[in-house]
């Protein structure tokens, strides 16, 4: 019987046990639901955070943002562009920056922030960065692609508008305008916000910028078949002057200066702590011990990063009475023989953007420092200085910063603001000498320059745009100088649609030959370091040697991919010329 | 459709079985013979299966009592304790003792029959004689064999499934690192092949039955160790190899479906060795001392060559050279004279040593990476016993494995401790327990393993190790594997299982089943700051940082178990019946916690505590549950027809409720045709047909893919005012109604046994389809901003077959055997929401494996070729040179591209091969001879071709740091090389000749030798001096000889790497001398 027993109770316990359905619903432990989440506006904040990491900042073993320009004729990189040369002759299956996650992203915010409960203000403000950053992931999709769908809300994949069709340019810059205008008037002044947060001046900023690049692009692309649908580029150049005008009236922001012309600009890029740089609007901060850090000063001004500066951007560099190399009493090309004597009675900012015999590289405190003498032209490629010019801009002298860096990276600055201001009215026909003195005459100042006198402006016999005017031309100048090697050159060339500025022509680099470095470097020329037939390094020679081939009918925009054509069903069309 | 066509198969089936039946009784029942074949000297009556002895007149006939004594050893002479002796007829019997000896009371006539597992039955008829001596031998043929299979066991020729068995002596005494090695290529459809981590040191392989089951790449079968499921196939690394008594891999439905959930992809069921079955002890050592080398390194080009390889190379790029001729000078010097010329000099400020462009040493990096033999040891002890109703087995063992990296030792490390307790409480209720532990450790650098490979490479000869000051290149891996801390790992696992068994009447077993396994993994990392010595005795700092993190995880799984099972046999077993039913429930939990701080005081004392950087932590919580309640039928009319149903109605914690349950049945029979009484052939001892159909389904997919979760991660790449922010991101989206994957088999198969079972043949055919699976995320517009969740949405079907022949002979006192197997399986997809056919990723009537290339035309031999041919600028716009790759224009439009890659548009691409492994052959050869024994294993894959990309193939790529030299890149195209091999080196856009393509296609097939051992065991006489019961000692080796047409600087079965291909630890080449001891 006994047996019995035993054998019916566990036929029980089985009975009683698999009654139990509950014990099959198993729920995560380590993750919320969204049901859960969406209640403070902590909630919103931690969302939004993802997005901070989308700024370009320093990152890793390269020369950080000082070396973007490598995409533009102001750096010459051993890795060639390939967008300029024109060889990305296929478009690309999958990939190619069509993503659309950061959108998806976004939306997924903007779907579920109404029911928050918090302070009204904090909400606001968020609220405030979501429009912001939406802005922000829509510009650089219609500077890589011009016409877009426009997503704004997180789709499914039943959702009809996965086959949306491309909407004129205009029309998406109008909604990321609009974002803006939301973004401006609910983001927190930057005295109120949360620091290494964004905040309304911020926002007039990327306003200012994206008008703008649009108000230009529709400007100088009109005709062609990039043109924006309907040419609006007259309210875009008012609304960049306005966006502009109202941050430089509003007074919160001030350049950076000591008086120092010879080092102020320098200084400007290698701080650890921009916290008291007025001029610095958003930056990334760095902090080895949360192993958050870069290795910018590893290459700049160590080495020469595998790139060098061009001669085109040492030439656009005006002399010290305010006037271009070609027209300058102070300018002979004897100054051309030496690293030590080209930057001689040039705007102070050359001296500190290019290396010259002397400069300190590693500040031991005295005892072996180590001091620029020649480029880095017997490096490996890697480090290597491309064009006799090494970058000496962003890079610090501080030895604790050779291998783990904690250099701040900007993102926004004044000085930015203050050129799409001038530019703008510029371009609206309708700048003033108020408008200069408010505006680039104060970076000038800066820089130890003459102020930009309407009226006195000499013209540029090499001017880079011939057929437009005196004052455009130098503006653009100024731009150039100013932000050299921060990564703004490619957009200004493809807005101002200069591919005149490159195509068909090779970077050169400084004139090696019949120069003081000739004899050290006498082995080296000729097989490693390729110079022209005037004397001038010449790294390209061999690689293009019929120069940039960009293709002015089609590499303006980028290809959208094969995929995204087949898997749209037709409704997406692509690229001219791709 | 399916199941309409299924049902006529099975109508015909049953049709043919009642004519073949009707046929046997009425024409051939009459002519039944018996073969009985007595040799009176030895009283010895060798009986073939379908003889019956009762129906036999014994020749003598007398009824006196008798007490017979004798010995029962195996064929070799050795004493078998626990034989069964059994008088035919009556339910008198005994065992052996220890020593073989055994004393029954028989009637002259009685027919004593003696039955040991594992050893042919032997039957002898009681005559004159009081003593009767009886040697057993191996049941190496298929007759009598015992197969473990789901909750039970059958005899071979009952099986209706396609199972196939692996035994004890095909894993004992082999060098190998883990069961793994030890399977390869036993068992056919079953295709263990080397991943990621390669011959590392406790490294696993991946283990696959019947090919591709699963585009999701969760296809891996389900592991059981002694009725434990395993969480993963690597844990079968944890076991002992020689613990293991038997293997069992149940590959059709049919005999998988008992076991539900998890083993739709096929089953391994180990059994471990257990308790002897009479009184007494046993003790068993063994152990074998390893001697292990890389099986397979490139050869790096000496540096005048590299030198000029690479300076080529950037001049065809359009670049300066790398070496400069002052450069270039010293690499000529040093190579000629390494003992008068340093391998490097100072940079210009004298604080480091040139490296790469600037050095020039002559290293070749893989020698100086690799050690060239490293010594290894295993040993284990086993006592198994009984004593009164407890049969006892325990077991030990240890294999220390040191890996082959001349710097920073690694090394792997395996405990195991193996007991089972057999205790008979009374007549009617038994229980067992089984305790298997096991603990593994790594220990090795904490410098990226991956890494550290993807370097070797790109470590260029030129660069030296050790500097002219003494002190090790900066420039290398060596400081950090050395000083650059150390990461140790620790894996425990405790599996107990406990059964209490119930035998209320005669027939019916009721076992209640307890299951518990407790993991707990351990790992710290702990990455010191390393600095080497410049050339002026100055510091280089390599590494100015430190920090520590640790991990610790623990799961555990608990799974009670009920299972009702009867057999029946009716009117002298001509009908017998035998049923289970069974209830099963699972539950899985793990949990984990990590933690790290930068920034240690002193990276003397590695420890989170003795940091002082910021907190870092994570946790991780999880669980699933599953459900099951199972049955099955079996009858079968004497061994001849054979019928089994199973059924199986399942749930998993994975789906959501209404998707959650679901009922999988299946079918199987058999027809041993030689069990008819017609079947006069007498070579032919068995010929049974086979046939089984089934459903199952796969839940092998991650817990909670119904639920919407928002991630919430640590440490934004931002730091703020108060550190690194947290932050949350977007849910992915959902399937709701994710349910089963559903995997249909039908197998057709024909098992032979012949001439007097020394011919065996087994032959299955099958052909497995997977509907509902879990498919990858469909592609659908970039405007979605998310993959497409995983839902079940595709459909596959995999055709194949397998084939096993063995033969086993013995001439006197010369035994050979031989087992060959093959198989095959190919796998297709049927269904996938791909409309537009795009190539990069799955779509219908796509064959898994298949690679998409160009046809190579050759290499341009010069410009009039290039000016001539296809136009290649719309897939390469920069100028294309005599030496670069000629493209076939296979679409004849003009030029070469990749179309809008679809397979209606696939541009100049076309299906150049297949990468699945083909025609998996195993091949086991065996011969022994008055104590000594030669045995061999030869595996390999028949077909399969690779396309492998990156340095290692091609030496040059995009950049030189990304680029390789051996000695096979020099084969490169010159003007005066016109024939070669490679194209001309370029270190720009050298993609362009390395697309995929006909002309660099591998043949990856290969042959190896995989083992090979000398064996001598030592006669009785010398071990009687000695006390041992045996003894032997043997020499093997391992991965011996390899045949293979794939390119030299690639081994056929690790072409993988977690940086690319090749970039992988190498397997190895093993010699080892060891012993077997029995006291």
């Amino acid at each position: 019987m006994k047996k019995y027993i035993f054998i019916m109770l566990l036929l029980l316990t089985v009975v009683s046990i698999s009654c139990d359905e509950d014990f099959l619903d198993r729920f995560p432990q380590d993750e919320i639901s969204p049901q859960d989440y969406w209640k403070s506006p902590n909630d919103l904040k931690l969302y939004l955070n993802q997005f901070y990491t989308s700024f370009p900042v320093h990152n890793g073993w390269s020369g950080g943002t000082f070396e973007t320009d490598n995409n533009s004729d102001n750096l010459a990189s051993f890795w060639i562009n390939e967008r300029f040369v024109g060889n990305n002759t296929t478009v690309p299956n999958t990939g190619g920056g069509w993503d659309w996650g950061s959108v998806r992203a976004i939306n997924f915010y903007l779907e579920n922030n109404s029911d928050i409960e918090g302070s009204e203000e904090d909400i606001k403000h968020f609220n405030g960065e979501a429009y912001f950053f939406r802005a922000m992931i829509y510009f650089n999709l219609v500077k890589r692609f011009g016409d877009l769908p426009y997503i704004d809300k997180t789709l499914g994949t039943d959702s009809e508008e996965l086959y949306s069709e491309r909407l004129p340019r205009n029309e998406v810059v109008d909604k990321i305008i609009a974002d803006l205008d939301l973004a401006i008037a609910n983001l927190k002044p930057r005295n109120s916000a949360e620091n290494f947060r964004v905040h309304r001046g911020i926002a007039l900023a990327l306003k200012s910028n994206i008008c703008l690049y649009e108000g230009t692009w529709e400007k100088y692309h009109a005709g062609t078949a990039f043109a924006a649908e309907t040419n609006n580029s007259q309210k875009y150049l008012q609304l960049a002057a306005e966006a502009s005008n109202t941050l430089i009236s509003e007074g919160n922001y001030t350049l950076y200066s000591t008086g120092n012309v010879n080092e102020d600009y320098r200084n400007l890029f290698i701080q650890q702590d921009y916290a008291g740089l007025s001029e610095v609007m958003l930056w990334k901060k760095y902090d080895k011990l949360d192993g958050v850090s870069h290795r910018v000063g590893h290459y700049i001004p160590r080495n020469g990063s595998g790139t060098g500066v061009t001669k085109s951007l040492v030439d656009s560099y005006l002399c010290t009475d305010g006037q271009p190399i070609a027209i300058s009493p102070l300018y002979t090309p004897e100054l051309e023989k030496s690293l030590g004597t080209i930057t001689s009675d040039r705007d102070p900012r050359l001296s500190q953007l290019i290396c010259e015999p002397g400069n300190m590289i590693t500040d031991n405190g005295g005892i072996n420092d180590e001091i620029f003498e020649f480029p880095t032209f017997r490096d490996n490629n890697e480090v290597i200085c491309t064009t006799g010019f090494q970058i000496y801009k962003g890079g610090t002298t501080d030895p604790s910063e050779r291998e783990e860096c904690e250099m701040g990276s900007i993102i926004y600055r004044y000085a930015e603001v203050l050129l799409n201001y001038a530019e703008a009215k510029a371009e609206l026909g309708t700048l003033s000498q108020a408008d200069l003195d408010k505006s680039i005459n104060l970076l000038r100042t800066r820089a130890g320059m003459p102020a930009m006198v309407i009226g006195s402006i000499v013209s540029d016999p090499n001017k880079a745009f011939p057929e437009l005017s005196d004052l455009i031309n130098e503006i653009r100048r100024e731009r150039r100088v100013e932000l050299a090697l921060e990564g703004k050159r490619l957009d200004d060339l493809l807005r101002w649609r200069a591919h005149s500025q490159f195509v068909g022509k090779r970077l050169k680099g400084f004139k090696i030959v019949g120069s003081d470095l000739e004899t050290e470097f006498n082995d080296l020329i000729g097989p490693t370091i390729l110079v022209d037939e005037n004397g001038y390094i010449d790294p390209y020679k061999n690689t293009i040697p019929s120069g940039f081939g960009f293709n002015p009918e089609r590499d303006y925009l980028s290809p959208i991919p094969t995929e995204q054509l087949v898997l749209s069903n037709g409704t997406l069309t692509q690229n001219p010329g791709w | 459709m399916e199941i309409k066509k299924l049902k006529m198969k099975i109508s015909v089936f049953i049709l043919l079985f009642s004519i073949f039946q009707i046929t046997a009784t009425t024409v051939h029942s009459k002519t039944t013979s018996i073969n009985v074949s007595v040799n009176s000297n030895l009283n010895e009556i060798s009986i073939d299966e379908k003889q019956n002895l009762t129906t036999k007149n014994s020749p003598i006939n007398v009824t006196q009592t008798v007490i017979i004594t004798g010995v029962v050893s195996d064929a070799s002479g050795n004493p078998l304790p626990g034989v069964s002796i059994m008088i035919v007829g009556t339910t008198k019997g005994t065992d052996t003792d220890f020593d073989g000896n055994y004393t029954i009371e028989a009637k002259k006539g009685d027919v004593l029959q003696f039955s040991y597992m594992g050893m042919k039955t032997k039957k002898v008829s009681v005559a004159n004689s009081n003593t009767i001596n009886v040697s057993l031998d191996d049941d190496s043929s298929a007759l009598e064999e015992v197969v473990i299979v789901g909750y039970g066991t059958q005899k071979k020729v009952n099986l209706t499934g396609a199972v196939s068995t692996v035994s004890a002596e095909q894993i004992e005494s082999r060098p190998v690192s883990n069961v793994m090695n030890a399977i390869q290529g036993a068992v056919p459809n079953m295709l263990l092949s080397v991943g990621n981590s390669g011959g590392e040191p406790g490294a696993n392989m991946a283990i696959s039955i019947r090919g591709v089951g699963s585009l999701s790449g969760n296809d891996s079968p389900y592991v059981i160790v002694d009725g434990m499921p395993l969480d993963n196939p690597n844990e079968i690394n944890n076991i002992n190899p020689e613990d293991i008594a038997n293997i069992s891999v149940l590959k059709d439905a049919a005999s998988t479906a008992i076991y539900g959930s998890k083993a739709a992809f096929g089953v391994i069921l180990i059994t471990t060795k257990s308790g002897s079955a009479t009184d007494g002890v046993n003790v068993t050592y063994s152990n074998n001392f390893i001697f292990a080398s890389p099986l397979k390194l490139p050869e790096m080009m000496n540096s005048v060559d590299f030198a000029n390889f690479f300076n080529l190379s950037a001049t065809n790029g359009g670049s300066g050279k790398v070496f400069t001729d002052e450069v270039m000078a010293r690499i000529i010097a040093y190579a000629a004279d390494p003992v008068n010329n340093p391998n490097t000099v100072p940079n210009a400020s004298g604080d480091r040593y040139q490296q790469y462009t600037g050095s020039n040493a002559n290293t070749d990096w893989f020698d100086a990476m690799y050690k060239d033999v490293v010594a290894r040891q295993q040993h284990n002890i086993s006592l198994s016993g009984k004593q009164n109703k407890v049969k006892y087995f325990l077991s030990g063992s240890f294999f220390d494995q040191d890996g082959i990296m001349e710097y920073g030792d690694d090394e792997y490390q395996r405990y195991t401790l193996n007991s089972k307790i057999d205790t008979e409480v009374n007549d009617w209720f038994s229980m067992n327990a089984n305790i298997r532990l096991s603990k593994t450790s790594i220990e090795r650098p904490s410098y990226d393993r991956g890494l550290y490979l993807h370097n070797i490479a790109r470590r260029w000869p030129v660069n030296g190790i050790i500097m002219p000051n003494g002190s090790y290149s900066d420039g290398s891996e060596i400081p950090f594997v050395m000083d650059g801390g150390r990461y140790n790992d620790d894996n425990e696992t405790t599996n107990t299982n406990l059964n209490f068994i119930f035998e209320p009447i005669k027939d019916l077993k009721v076992t209640a089943t307890l299951l518990y396994r407790n993991t707990q993994y351990i790992y710290s990392n702990h990455n010191a700051k390393v600095s080497t010595t410049g050339p002026a005795g100055n510091e280089i700092i390599n590494r100015s940082w430190n920090d520590v993190s640790k991990y610790a995880s623990k799961s555990t799984y608990l799974s009670p178990n009920l299972v009702i099972s009867y057999n029946k046999s009716l009117n002298n077993e001509t009908h017998n019946f035998s049923g289970v039913v069974g209830f099963q429930q699972e539950e899985d939990k793990y949990t984990n916690l990590w933690g790290k701080r930068n920034d240690l005081i002193t990276d003397n004392v590695p420890s989170i505590s003795t940091a002082v950087g910021d907190d870092q932590t994570d946790d991780g919580v999880g669980h699933y549950a599953t459900r099951g309640y199972f049955g099955r039928l079996s009858y079968d009319y004497q061994g001849k027809y054979l019928i089994e149903f199973n059924g199986r109605y399942d749930a998993s914690s994975k789906f959501a409720r209404d998707d959650r349950w679901a009922f999988f049945p299946s079918v199987s029979a058999g027809y041993n045709l030689a069990k008819e009484d017609f079947w006069n052939v007498d070579q032919i001892g068995m010929l049974k047909l086979r046939f089984s159909y089934g459903n199952l389904g796969n839940q092998n997919v991650s817990n909670y893919l119904y639920v919407p979760r928002m991630p919430v991660n640590t440490n934004l790449w931002w730091v703020t005012d108060s550190g690194r922010p947290n932050y949350t991101t977007t849910p992915g989206l959902i399937s709701s109604d994710i349910t089963w994957e559903k995997v249909s088999t039908t197998n057709f198969g024909v098992d032979v046994s012949a001439m007097n079972s020394r011919l065996s043949a087994s032959l299955d055919v099958f052909t497995r389809q997977t509907d509902d699976m879990f498919g990858p995320a469909e592609k659908y517009p970039g405007l979605l901003g998310t993959g497409a969740p995983l839902s079940n949405n595709a459909s596959l079907e995999t055709k194949g077959f397998g084939l096993v022949v063995k033969w086993n002979d013995e001439i006197n006192d010369f035994k050979y055997g031989a087992s060959f197997n093959i198989s095959n399986a190919k796998t297709t997809v049927l269904e996938y929401k791909n409309p537009n056919n795009l190539l990069n990723t799955y779509r219908e009537g796509q064959t898994i494996g298949e690679i998409w290339g160009f046809e190579t035309v050759g290499l341009y031999q010069n410009q009039e070729e290039i000016d001539n041919g296809a136009d290649q600028s719309t897939m390469y716009g920069g100028v294309w040179f005599p030496g670069d790759v000629q493209y076939k224009d296979i679409n004849d439009d003009g030029h070469i591209d990749w179309g809008d890659s679809t397979t209606d548009n696939p541009g100049d691409r076309k299906i150049i091969g297949n990468s699945t492994p083909q025609y998996q052959f195993g091949l086991n050869m065996n011969a022994s001879y008055k104590g000594i024994d030669l045995a061999m294993i030869w595996q390999g894959i028949g077909k399969r071709d690779l396309y492998i990309g990156g340095p290692y193939m091609f030496g040059v790529q995009g950049n030189l740091w990304q680029s390789a030299g051996f000695v096979d890149h020099l084969d490169y195209w010159s003007e005066t090389n016109t024939d070669a091999y490679y194209a001309r080196p370029s270190f720009r856009s050298s993609w362009r000749n390395q697309e995929t393509q006909t002309r660099y296609l591998q043949n990856a097939a290969y042959l190896r030798l995989k083992n090979i051992s000398l064996g001598y065991t030592f006669p009785k006489t010398i071990l009687e001096t000695l006390n041992l019961s045996k003894l032997r000692v043997f020499v093997s080796g391992e991965n011996v000889l390899t045949f293979t047409k794939m390119a030299d600087m690639f081994d056929p079965e690790t072409t993988g790497g977690y940086w690319g291909s090749g970039k992988i630890y190498p397997l190895q080449k093993v010699l080892a001398i060891g012993m077997n001891v029995q006291f």
